[in-house]
């Protein structure tokens, strides 16, 4: 029996081969880690906004309970703290010092008596138990965690991008360039780090005024060369490939070559990168703002909150330093398994 | 042959080293101070830490008994105290002969012998430009011909050092006898300062950069080490020819008393070899040493932890188990704000400027710094002048350092500070937006809360303050100069007279002790009056004038007198807290044995 044999091709589907972000995107779809990390990731990104729009935790600075006042579940707990303050001090019973004759307020007396009854009086009271217990001043540490975490996360975040970016930059420069660029940028970066870390940012700390905007450039300023090294090998390797030799050949200019050529193939690094200085960065603000180089006192970070607890840990109040301990534990490792599962994802040869 | 002999030697040296006997020996103290030191050099320091260091390395010619409450003036290196001559005018001191400053590569070799002539330098070093001294104010004014000096010295820039004057008048080897421009019944006190004690001006001399790490006197203590801002090390002067513990002025039903005459019975002093102090300025890790006996005392127990030690105000079992001493100290200390009048927003005389401050003093959540910062370990200061001090008026009390925010927010609206741009925060009478920014020791806790406090309590009226942590050190140099607008601070007595923190206020000591750079033509007249005159009615009606006037113009937030509690283990003897003298080693005794036993144990 001859069979005739016949091309049993099956008909090829006008197949649209899927590009680099797809494949990584179901590749991360794929991977269960990963999307655990990435909802809580989103989860705490969108605390972090809630709170900064004022959806949440928006009187996180109301004193709501007694001092220490306990978590509700140990609402039986003997909080010494508190029972002093309701005892309150010695006021002075001796009659009141008349100033009128010196005092330059003194025309104004009665006038100022009456306004000042005017202006009503609220007493709020304190509640004995709240959620997950309170600080010395009685705020809610549950609400301080929220808040706190608009300012670790934010300058974590905007720290990292900055930072991504300017190493992103000065790579490409060295790595596409090459030559006396690429000698001046390595100096520079020699000399930035031989210095250690720790040391650097308190360096600048020193220097600049306090405040938020400053940890951000702090950070920034002090973290790109990890990614300014690793952008810079990708872009000699990058430099050489037939397809920017070809981008080249239909006129495609230098800064196009380098940020619309090479860019997205190297932005697996890039996005690897950014992510695991954000995570470095939520750390770093905590360690500024324990060491008192951080925040200001009118604001809440979980440093600050970390550097608070030290004291009330010795007497027992340990609430406050889970709160903080605990929402930062699980930010980091959420980030960093995410990091892993887009590293995974993100490279190419693991098809 | 002769090799064997030196391992046996060598053998022999090292097991005296281990042998337990041998090292027991060594009397040892160590502690923590809650801030780092400036330096010791007598004239120029100003910190009650770096002054505390300097009562161990030189002597005054008068000092304060031990045991004596309340507190009594003894001669140290002078044979008496004197009586005032002149109707107040002029004190006499006869130096005890024999007295030896501690050996300095400076004295050649020789032994050095204290002198009339020490003391006749080292107080016109306080006038000395080059030395811009904190305490300059203590000799203005004072002395006759010393202005005159000093005047001089401000256009040649040094001061003449030589050219007797009649204010000090050196009659011999041992005698040196002052005269005052005006009759002064405190100035024996300010001569028994730890900061008015004499230095060897060969040494001065020697070392003219570095004064601050040189200190060479004829205390009981030298300066054996000193890593800047985390280590000093004091260990026995050989040259000082010790004394025994005088018990005339004890109260024998006292147990501190008691227990400390037991203890010295029939020692020389000093007792110790060797003391080591660690400036920790962070309450935790400095409470956490003396918990893990790394430390065998700790003063001024950090307010945080004051439900772990008193619970219920008695000494914690777990503590007491230990046999752990609590002194608590009422001390004659007054902490505050000040305001730096010289400031264009917080500063100022006229009824508006007065009435900001005013406001802001009102608005001030003190009831919350003395109960939740301090633990309710401090009394509300109703004046500068503390409890203890002679000039403390128990019975003056006044309204207007009461937390009370509608009177705030009411004198605020009568004087125009409104929010007139509307975002939430009051402005100037002229329509500016103005911030204050608040500056406070940086590495403690307790110094962010009372900062926080602040800024919320303001925020409460709608005043914004910012603020600024800096280094201590850096703190007391920008008081002084006036670069701050708010900022903390606190002074404690340097002899037991309410004109010591009247003097705070003084106009003429601007750029010294007066941060608030407070000038009050009032003010200053009552002061200078007030000195004139002894303690009784008519200084004290002086005095009360002077509180009124700093009332009404609040250059201060007055804050708390501070009762501190000091832990001793018990194998440290014959501890007594002294309110006026920071340190008192040179009459602790330690119980070697239980302590190497107890630090042994803990390691």
């Amino acid at each position: 029996m001859s069979a005739v044999l016949t091309e049993n091709t099956p008909p090829r589907a006008p197949q649209e081969s899927p590009g680099l972000w797809t494949l990584a995107w179901r590749r991360l779809l794929q991977d269960r880690v990963g999307m655990v990390a990435l909802a809580v990731v989103i989860l705490f990104i969108a605390m972090m906004l809630a709170s900064f729009t004022g959806l949440i935790a928006r009187d996180w600075s109301k004193e709501s309970g007694v001092s220490y006042a306990n978590p509700a579940f140990l609402a039986g707990q003997e909080n010494l703290e508190a029972k002093a303050v309701a005892a309150g001090g010695a006021v002075s019973k001796a009659a009141p010092v008349d100033l009128s004759d010196v005092d330059p307020l003194a025309p104004r007396y009665k006038e100022w008596e009456e306004r000042a009854a005017k202006i009503a009086v609220t007493e709020t009271k304190r509640a004995e138990t709240l959620a997950f217990g309170g600080d010395k001043w009685g705020r809610d540490v549950l609400l301080k965690v929220i808040k706190g975490s608009e300012v670790s996360i934010f300058v974590g975040l905007v720290a990292a991008v900055l930072a991504t970016i300017i190493g992103t930059f000065l790579g490409a420069m060295a790595g596409y360039w090459g030559g006396k660029t690429n000698d001046f940028l390595e100096w520079f970066y020699n000399i930035f780090t031989s210095i250690p870390y720790i040391l650097l940012i308190l360096a600048f700390a020193a220097v600049f005024k306090k405040g938020l905007d400053t940890i951000i450039v702090i950070l920034a300023l002090t973290g790109w060369t990890g990614i300014y090294r690793l952008v810079r090998a990708e872009y000699i390797k990058h430099s050489a490939r037939e397809y920017v030799k070809a981008a080249q050949a239909i006129g495609a200019s230098h800064m196009s070559r380098m940020f619309i050529h090479i860019l997205p193939n190297a932005s697996h690094v890039i996005l690897v990168q950014l992510s695991q200085h954000v995570v470095s960065f939520i750390k770093a603000e905590v360690i500024l703002s324990f060491l008192g180089l951080g925040v200001p006192v009118d604001m809440v970070s979980w440093g600050t909150m970390l550097a608070e607890a030290q004291n009330e840990l010795v007497i027992g109040k340990w609430w406050q330093l889970f709160a903080a301990g605990a929402s930062m534990a699980l930010l980091v490792t959420a980030f960093s398994l995410l990091t892993d599962s887009l590293r995974d994802a993100l490279d190419p040869k693991l098809k | 042959m002769k090799r064997l002999r030196l391992a046996v030697l060598a053998l022999a040296a090292c097991l005296a080293v281990a042998h337990p006997a041998l090292a027991a020996e060594k009397k040892v103290i160590r502690m923590a101070f809650r801030t780092a030191e400036t330096g010791f050099d007598p004239q120029k320091i100003f910190d009650r830490y770096s002054v505390g260091i300097c009562e161990n390395l030189f002597e005054p010619l008068l000092t304060y008994d031990y045991l004596a409450r309340p507190v009594k003036l003894v001669p140290l290196v002078a044979e008496a105290v004197p009586q005032p001559e002149e109707g107040g005018t002029r004190y006499t001191f006869r130096i005890r002969p024999g007295i030896l400053f501690a050996d300095d590569p400076a004295f050649k070799g020789k032994k050095r012998e204290l002198t009339a002539q020490d003391f006749a330098y080292s107080i016109r070093r306080f006038r000395d430009p080059k030395l811009a001294s904190p305490y300059e104010w203590l000799f203005e004014n004072k002395l006759v011909g010393l202005d005159e000096l000093a005047v001089k010295a401000k256009k040649t820039g040094t001061l003449d050092m030589d050219t007797p004057i009649p204010g000090i008048e050196v009659r011999d080897r041992y005698t040196i006898s002052f005269k005052l421009v005006e009759p002064d019944f405190n100035f024996a006190y300010s001569l028994a300062m730890p900061n008015v004690v004499p230095v060897a001006r060969e040494v001065v001399e020697a070392y003219p950069d570095d004064t601050m790490g040189h200190p060479v006197g004829t205390g009981p203590f030298v300066l054996k080490e000193w890593v800047r801002r985390s280590k000093i090390v004091l260990e026995r002067n050989p040259n000082h020819r010790g004394y025994e513990l005088d018990t005339r002025y004890a109260d024998p039903s006292d147990p501190w008393d008691k227990a400390a005459i037991e203890a010295l019975r029939g020692k020389r002093l000093p007792v110790l070899d060797r003391v080591e102090i660690y400036p920790i300025e962070e309450e935790q890790p400095r409470y956490l040493a003396f918990l893990n006996r790394e430390h065998d005392l700790i003063d001024e127990t950090p307010f945080e932890f004051i439900e772990q030690i008193l619970p219920n105000g008695k000494l914690a079992p777990a503590l007491a188990k230990q046999g752990v001493h609590v002194f608590r100290e009422e001390a004659p200390e007054t902490t505050y704000d000040v305001f730096n009048t010289e400031d264009p927003v917080v500063g100022g005389y006229t009824a508006e400027k007065v009435a900001l401050r005013r406001a802001m003093v009102l608005a001030h959540d003190r009831p919350q710094e003395v109960n939740i910062v301090r633990k309710g370990q401090g009394m509300p200061a109703e004046t500068p002048v503390p409890p203890g001090i002679v000039g403390f008026d128990p019975a003056f009390h006044s309204p207007q350092q009461e937390y009370d925010p509608p009177r705030a927010k009411a004198l605020l609206d009568m004087y125009g500070y409104v929010d007139k741009d509307g975002d939430g925060w009051r402005d100037l009478p002229d329509g500016k937006p103005f911030t204050i920014t608040y500056k406070y020791n940086a590495r403690t806790q307790e110094q962010r809360q009372i900062a926080e406090l602040w800024s919320k309590s303001m925020a409460a009226i709608g005043i914004r303050v910012e603020a600024a942590a800096v280094q201590f050190a850096d703190l007391l140099q920008d008081k002084r100069v006036g670069k701050f607008q708010m900022a903390s601070s606190a002074w404690t007595a340097d002899y037991p007279d309410a004109q010591n923190f009247l003097q705070l206020l003084y106009g003429p000591n601007t750029g010294q002790s007066n941060e608030a750079r407070f000038k009050l033509p009032e003010y200053d007249k009552a002061y200078e009056k007030s000195q004139r005159f002894p303690d009784g009615a008519e200084r004290s009606l002086l005095y009360r004038e002077m509180n009124r006037l700093i009332l009404a113009y609040a250059p201060w937030r007055l804050g708390v007198h501070r009762v501190f509690n000091h832990l001793q283990y018990p194998w440290v003897k014959a501890y007594k807290k002294h309110p006026i003298l920071y340190t008192n080693f040179k009459y602790l005794d330690v119980d070697v044995a239980a302590q190497q036993a107890a630090q042994g144990a803990s390691r």
